[in-house]
């Protein structure tokens, strides 16, 4: 149990640390450059979001071992998965995950003071896993219209003004940013998953990203079959979906 | 009688023509064209496809505007190319996202739409859309119109929160510092071709 503390702790340092300089640098980035009239009039509201990305020749570097990772392993093995488990049943697996995560939307509800996001979850909590066997079903969307609350400690530091920082690709978690990542490390405190044994956990979250990864289909295939720069599409694209999550 | 009638249908046209389709209107008309297309069983066959891919290609010609597209995906870099350069550049962006998509066409399989309304606030408008059912989950789309003669054009599309123009523009803006305009034609066409990834 100490260990994701100690993580936690060093990443929150990182950040305030970070804080300065990121603001100093920010001028350097094209995208905020003050723009002439005729440019803000046609560039509105859809002016790029874009994040600062120091360290992209690592980061570049495990997008490429990430790639690897995912063509080479998790790919086959979830084909070989989604053969056994016809899609209903993953869905069915996907929907017990996220109903034992629960705490994580709840509390990240509160801290950005949604209490009716809050007892929507309590909710969902309370008939998902009585009525939905444990999670399995979704009686809670289905019958009494009461649908999951997409909220993270990230989202929650995003709604009080606090910048991304800037991005990271991590080895198998994938893309995020520093602001995500100390919010990822805090939503592990809340997940009940974290809490097992550390054998037993691994076990867990291997399963749960297969059966993510089954779910997906050709998601992360047509992101690259569309890019001229896969790795910058995929920075873009996580920072423009978690603004627009930020903002919802 | 007839007079009056023609009256009518003059005062109506010219009603229509003055003010336009409402920006859900045009996303409507050529999104149901579409649908039409897709699920047209005598254009199922392969054979058929690249007739089907030209139907559907007519249709987005019909409401997409290519300029303002590329126009505000370079953004900044625009105003450095010449006339010449525009229209290359406009004419291998359509070519690139044609030769991206036209594979995705099967994909369809009887999905329906839903709209969600419209915002719009003087010479640009956006349309809410949802896509039902797409692998069991909905699939939330905003189309990004602009008025131009008192016609409503699309530029841009978000798809779960992913701008099109946005996505292309990180891309093109990293592509353009790195090797200029030519550079960036170079990639562009390279993809189009099939070489891979321009830029590992």
């Amino acid at each position: 149990m100490n260990y994701p503390k100690i993580i936690l702790l060093v990443l929150c340092g990182m950040m305030f640390f970070s804080y300065g300089v990121l603001y100093a640098e920010e001028g350097t980035v094209w995208q905020t450059k003050t723009f002439s009239e005729e440019e803000l009039r046609y560039l509105g509201e859809d002016r790029a979001i874009e994040v600062s990305d120091p360290l992209e020749p690592l980061n570049r570097l495990f997008f490429t071992f990430n790639d690897r990772l995912y063509f080479w392993l998790l790919r086959p093995i979830s084909k070989g998965y989604s053969f056994v488990f016809p899609e209903p049943l993953r869905v069915c697996f996907l929907r017990a995950y996220e109903n034992v995560k629960m705490p994580i939307r709840a509390i990240n509800c509160l801290l950005q003071l949604k209490f009716h996001g809050f007892i929507k979850e309590m909710g969902r909590f309370l008939i998902n896993s009585t009525v939905g066997i444990l999670g399995f079903g979704d009686p809670a969307k289905e019958v009494f219209g009461l649908s999951p609350q997409d909220e993270d400690l990230g989202q929650t530091f995003g709604s009080y003004g606090i910048g991304a920082g800037f991005y990271i690709v991590w080895p198998i978690l994938g893309p995020s940013t520093l602001r995500d990542t100390v919010g990822k490390a805090g939503d592990s405190l809340l997940n009940p998953i974290s809490h097992l044994e550390s054998k037993d956990m691994l076990y867990v979250r291997a399963t749960e990203s297969i059966n993510q990864v089954s779910l997906e289909g050709m998601k992360y295939e047509d992101l690259k079959g569309s890019s001229l720069d896969p790795y910058v599409s995929m920075r873009d694209a996580y920072c423009q979906q978690r603004e627009t999550k930020i903002k919802e | 009688m007839g007079f009056r009638i023609l009256l009518f249908l003059f005062t109506f046209f010219g009603y229509s023509l003055a003010f336009g389709a409402s920006p859900t209107e045009r996303v409507k008309e050529v999104t149901d064209r579409i649908i039409a297309i897709l699920s047209d069983n005598s254009l199922k066959s392969p054979e058929k496809k690249e007739e089907k891919v030209k139907l559907i290609k007519d249709e987005i010609n019909k409401v997409f505007d290519w300029e303002e597209f590329s126009k505000r995906t370079l953004a900044q870099h625009w105003q450095k190319l010449t006339p010449q350069q525009k229209e290359e550049f406009i004419k291998n962006y359509q070519k690139l996202l044609e030769s991206v998509y036209s594979d995705k066409m099967n994909a369809y399989s009887g999905e329906q739409v839903r709209y969600e309304g419209e915002e719009i606030s003087e010479q640009n408008s956006i349309v809410k859309v949802v896509v039902l059912g797409y692998k069991g989950a909905d699939i939330p789309l905003i189309y990004r119109l602009v008025q131009k003669s008192n016609q409503w054009f699309v530029y841009d599309v978000v798809i779960e929160g992913i701008s099109l123009v946005n996505n292309y523009r990180s891309q093109f803006n990293s592509i353009m510092i790195k090797s200029g305009y030519e550079g960036l034609l170079k990639a562009i066409k390279d993809k189009i071709e099939g070489k891979g990834d321009a830029i590992k």
